[in-house]
């Protein structure tokens, strides 16, 4: 939250605008570009977590399906699997990286 | 360094001397069966029960934080070696060696960390000896668990090439082998550390997660992940209490490591 203590911060702060609009305006697209990367990173815990989440708490989902097949070497299944979370991977990376380059280049 | 620091280290310190020594104190050997006394509480003779095979829990704890605490420091040092030895050349060297490395470093980057490993566990045979399938996991995980590293080595190595010292070496007739070993790599020796020190706890879990899923370590050798596996019938759990001793013990060791983690002055 460095971007609170820029200078345009300060000259909106001056014209009046109230805490809310300065947030969405002024603080929020500045600070975004680095939070979006961070999305985009999080993906890829977040399915990784799925796998011992889901063999834990005996949920089905994609997690415990790739327990199964490595527990049942099951070849086929576990490697497109692997390659299915990576293309929504790719796809989560690439348009968390699409959307913080339209946001940079909204700023410059 | 700070308080919060010096407690972080005095305590893996302990625990180190602990299963450097637990030969002496264990009650029992971590595979002998008390038949009679199967999901005992704690009493003197088990001080932390025993487990459903009548297994002494104390001592599987602590034979287990010894497969743990070696199988993860293991697999960080093979891994920053191979970081260490990929990025710095890749950043000595320069032009399309660096940039083969870095498509290679981004493209393992994108795949799933847990589902890569499980594919690769899958792809070997599942049912070997325990020590086996304690290198198993170790080789897997310090091969597969590079990329960050290299990333962060390749930077810092192309931030040497340029420097004046490495243009007094090679104007006085340096080979290239010498300058990456002598030069650049001595240059890049706090990195490396910082590098090792970071991936022990990203390890230390992983080996859990893999066991906890009976990919890691097999039975009847314990691991933390192994000690684990009894905690999806919760009732069990909070009936007995005491059976969460690994999981505290893995909190409170990744924590400390992370806490003495070198500092930002030191890395750079």
């Amino acid at each position: 939250m460095r971007s609170y203590d820029q200078p345009h911060v300060l000259a909106a702060r001056a014209r009046g605008l109230r805490t809310g609009a300065i947030f969405l305006r002024h603080v929020l697209p500045v600070a975004a570009p680095p939070l979006l990367a961070l999305l985009g990173v999080s993906f890829a815990i977040a399915f990784g977590a799925a796998i011992p989440i889901e063999a834990l708490c005996d949920s089905p989902g994609l997690g415990q399906l790739a327990w199964h097949a490595a527990l049942n070497r099951d070849l086929p299944l576990i490697v497109n699997l692997t390659f299915a979370v990576s293309l929504v991977m790719l796809a989560a990376n690439s348009l968390a990286d699409i959307a913080g380059r339209a946001f940079a280049g909204n700023t410059q | 360094m700070s308080s919060l620091k010096k407690i972080a280290a005095t305590l893996l310190c302990i625990i180190l001397i602990v299963i450097v020594l637990a030969t002496i104190f264990v009650p029992a050997p971590y595979a002998q069966q008390f038949r009679e006394l199967p999901n005992a509480g704690p009493s003197t003779a088990h001080p932390l029960g025993t487990d459903a095979l009548g297994r002494d829990s104390l001592s599987r704890l602590l034979y287990g934080t010894r497969v743990s605490l070696l199988l993860a420091p293991a697999a960080a040092l093979l891994s920053t070696l191979i970081a260490a030895l990929l990025g710095s050349a890749a950043g000595f060297v320069g032009g399309w060696f660096e940039r083969i490395v870095l498509v290679a470093t981004d493209l393992s980057l994108a795949l799933p960390w847990l589902f890569l490993l499980l594919t690769v566990r899958a792809l070997l045979p599942l049912d070997v000896p325990p020590v086996v399938s304690v290198t198993v996991a170790f080789l897997m995980m310090g091969l597969l668990g590079w990329q960050a590293s290299v990333r962060v080595i390749c930077a810092a190595a192309r931030g040497v090439r340029d420097s004046d010292y490495l243009l007094l070496a090679r104007s006085s007739g340096c080979k290239p082998a010498r300058l990456l070993l002598r030069h650049v790599a001595p240059n890049l020796r706090s990195l490396f550390y910082a590098q090792f020190w970071i991936s022990i706890p990203l390890f230390i879990l992983t080996e859990a997660n893999l066991s906890i899923l009976g990919l890691g370590v097999m039975e009847p050798m314990p691991s933390w992940g192994n000690l684990m596996r009894g905690f999806e019938d919760f009732s069990a759990v909070a009936a007995n209490p005491w059976k969460l001793a690994p999981l505290v013990l893995l909190v409170v060791v990744v924590m400390c490591f992370q806490l003495v983690l070198p500092s930002e002055e030191v890395t750079q």
